[in-house]
């Protein structure tokens, strides 16, 4: 009977529990359906700049609101679920399934209503005759405040959850806080960016270009553009070229002792061609900022450094623009052929003083020309200058500490070390020649990671600088010589590898944050040559995840990178292997267990 | 007059364009670490054979060069086609390295000298590298700690699409996350 009875109870509670599983992986399939809906968003997210991308993301975020609507009601209405409800243990774990889909409701219940407030400003947003829409701005960073604190509230920590429940409740409380601090950090670059338009006060900026055509860390400053914003209304002060701020002594800006030992050489802070060779640009921004006033006794608010890409993501927003001497209409699709090719053909090695040479302040003149008259939609306008900031393209610097501060948090400034330096890479080929040689210069990157049983990572990278200058063409201002190189398309290639910050490669040194070796190689045109680095990164596997981090040098076109994994006596959870286009901050995270 | 506005018309371009020396340092020019260090290569035992793969800043690019070892000539190494020497050293003895020939070693510090000449820097230039003979009783000289630079910061956040943040808590979602589907549909 006693028996009988113990295995009633065993087939009842067998029957029952398969109930609940049945259940659960019905609420498991609704979720994971919310999930891939919300994947989508994120992709599309990218697309915000649009009206058909807003709606497209809005659209995903009603269908995962909808999933989650589901797997609620299945959850409240499964009679097996409920039932767990009285057994002592489970309550608990019910009640806290049914929390933490309510907070994940509410999460996408925010994030819609913040593309909905973001519609309405992009609608209404217009550069009308350079005046930006700070008001809008204002709004937006309100509403990015609100919801900050709304995501922020989510975090529930001592929940009593057990088991994957558990552990799903602390990665959503962790998403919870990492996303509330992202809205805020989103918040204040919203307030840096309208109080740098001039929403506090009139500013004026140096607008370094960049000449993607002679690289030092980006593009050599060669020219500039002075502007201003008043009330968030830009105006054109004037343009020319860096030889006419020539300083006959360094400005006054202290080097750090790495910087002094690599660059300190080519005068930093003195020459502005070499003011960003080092990859802090937070260091270069104050650096022109002393310069400038050195050279011309004028005070300036910050420095924003845009090169050619950049130059052709405005001119993709404000159309085609035209200058005098360029017979053709200049866009987005044919300003680098000619900026940093056209216009250097029939020039001769010493043409130093051409005033045909160098025409992007010109450009960038044409662009505010357009920009402050007629109406432009602000977001496109926002959506190109954002898209050029993350390439690396467009960078900012401000002697107002609280927006500088703001800006190296957001990637809008400072160096590769603002995030993860302990797994940062950054590689750049530098020209050491006065050629415009970067246009044909076509660098790529090949990394083997290995991983040690230890769990430190021995990096391998091969830099392949390979030079497609014509072979055998006559002297030129492009191709040289300039008098350190013999030939025409001789190229002097400067190859810096900054690797992650405690770690160790030959010769290493820290700078910007990074640890820097270097190495200098003569190719010939026609030539590729390769350099490699060897790098340990102890410790490198950090709660079951190797993270590598990996910041682009913002050339013409993007550097070609390949990556591969390699983990002996490792499992490895993810692709171990990735190629690609170099064009953005990518930041591999592979999961491993020994 | 024809002399005179040529005089005027050359000042007033050393105006607008100031005179080349005014640029001294630009370009960076030839590369300039003629003399510069690889670092420490690590601490060994006697009996060790150590490989020390040497790139030179200003890179090799003879087909020998030059190795001297605690500043005794060690003879001639090739350069490889990727600018690098290779230098093995066999450590016989506390007193003894074989580079081939055989030199005078130390417990300690060890340098390895390579010169050779870099089209980068037109000119000979020397690469050095260290290595620790770890003789028994005899500590080792500190290794100078390298790149380590205290740098704090905090995750990005791009203000144009501040809504993509909030995208990311659908991971309310994490719940579902591959490995608890796997243990499921295993289970």
């Amino acid at each position: 009977m006693v028996l009988g009875l113990v295995g009633l109870t065993t087939v009842a509670g067998a029957v029952f529990g398969a109930f609940v599983v049945r259940d659960l992986r019905r609420v498991e399939a609704q979720l994971r359906a919310a999930r891939a809906a919300i994947d989508q968003a994120a992709l599309r997210a990218g697309g915000l700049g649009t009206p058909e991308g807003r709606a497209a993301v809005t659209a995903d975020l009603d269908a995962a609101l909808v999933a989650i609507a589901s797997a609620r009601a299945t959850t409240v209405d499964s009679p097996a679920i409920s039932a767990t409800g009285v057994v002592p243990g489970l309550g608990r774990q019910r009640s806290g399934l049914l929390q933490l889909i309510d907070d994940s409701s509410t999460a996408a219940t925010v994030g819609r209503e913040l593309v909905g407030r973001i519609t309405a400003v992009a609608e209404g947003a217009r550069v009308r005759e350079g005046g930006l829409p700070l008001d809008d701005l204002a709004q937006l960073r309100a509403d990015v405040g609100r919801a900050a604190e709304a995501v922020g509230r989510l975090r529930r920590p001592g929940s009593g959850l057990w088991g994957p429940l558990g552990d799903a409740r602390r990665r959503f409380d962790e998403l919870a806080v990492r996303n509330a601090r992202r809205l805020s950090d989103g918040g204040d670059a919203l307030e840096a960016a309208r109080s740098f338009m001039g929403a506090a006060g009139p500013r004026r900026y140096l607008v370094a270009l960049e000449n993607n055509a002679e690289m030092r860390d980006q593009g050599a400053v060669l020219s500039y553009v002075v502007c201003r914003f008043d009330g968030g209304r830009l105006s054109f002060e004037r343009n020319g070229s860096v030889v006419e701020l020539a300083l006959d002594r360094p400005a006054a800006t202290p080097l750090p002792p790495g910087t002094q030992e690599v660059f300190g050489p080519i005068q930093p802070t003195r020459l502005w061609q070499s003011v960003n060779a080092t990859a802090d640009f937070a260091w270069s921004g104050q650096a022109m900022h002393d310069m400038y006033r050195q050279a011309t006794a004028e005070a300036i608010d910050g420095v924003i450094a845009i090169d050619v890409p950049g130059l052709a993501g405005l001119l993709r927003a404000v159309g085609p623009v035209a200058i005098a001497g360029v017979a053709e209409p200049i866009g987005d699709h044919n300003v680098g052929r000619i900026l940093l090719h056209d216009l250097y053909q029939g020039l001769g090695p010493r043409s130093e003083h051409d005033p045909r040479r160098e025409r992007q302040g010109d450009i960038t003149e044409a662009v505010i020309d357009r920009l402050t008259s007629g109406s432009h939609d602000a977001v496109a306008v926002g959506r190109e200058l954002g898209e050029a900031a993350r390439r690396g393209h467009l960078r900012l610097w401000s002697s107002v500490a609280d927006e500088e501060r703001v800006f190296e948090q957001t990637g809008l400034g400072g160096g590769p070390a603002t995030a993860l330096p302990d797994r940062t890479f950054h590689i750049a080929v530098q020209n050491r020649t006065a050629t415009k040689l970067d246009y044909y210069v076509k660098p790529s990157v090949r990394q083997e990671v290995q991983l040690r049983p230890d769990g430190a990572a021995v990096v391998r990278t091969a830099v392949v600088v390979n030079n497609r200058a014509p072979v055998g063409a006559p002297p030129s201002y492009q191709l040289g010589p300039d008098g350190i190189t013999k030939k025409p398309g001789d190229y002097l290639a400067w190859v810096l590898l900054w690797a992650p910050a405690g770690s160790t490669q030959a010769g290493g040194l820290g700078e910007s944050g990074l640890v820097l070796s270097q190495y200098v190689v003569d190719v010939a045109a026609g030539e590729r040559r390769e350099v490699v680095f060897d790098t340990v990164i102890p410790d490198a596997v950090r709660d079951g995840q190797l993270r590598l981090r990996f910041v682009p040098q913002p050339r013409l076109e993007p550097v070609q990178l390949q990556v591969r994994l390699r983990a002996a006596g490792w499992s490895v959870d993810g692709a171990t292997a990735w190629a690609g286009p170099w064009d953005a901050t990518h930041t591999f995270i592979w999961r491993v267990k020994r | 007059m024809t002399a005179l506005m040529a005089l005027v018309g050359a000042t007033l371009s050393l105006l607008v364009s100031p005179p080349a020396a005014a640029q001294v340092g630009y370009p960076p020019g030839a590369c300039t670490a003629t003399v510069a260090s690889s670092g420490d290569f690590g601490a060994f035992p006697v009996g060790s054979t150590v490989t020390l793969t040497i790139r030179a800043v200003c890179t090799f690019t003879d087909t020998t060069a030059t190795v001297v070892v605690n500043g005794q000539a060690a003879g001639t190494k090739p350069i490889a086609p990727d600018g690098t020497v290779v230098v093995t050293v066999t450590i016989l003895s506390p007193t003894e390295l074989s580079v081939n020939p055989v030199v005078r070693g130390q417990c300690g510090t060890n340098t390895v000298s390579v010169t050779g000449f870099s089209a980068s820097a037109g000119t000979t230039v020397t690469q050095t590298a260290t290595f620790t003979l770890a003789c028994p009783g005899v500590r080792p000289a500190a290794r100078p700690v390298r790149g380590r630079v205290a740098f704090t910061g905090d995750n990005i956040a791009r203000w144009s699409a501040v809504a993509l943040f909030l995208v990311a808590l659908g991971g309310g979602l994490v719940m579902l996350d591959r490995r608890r589907a796997r243990a499921r549909s295993e289970g």
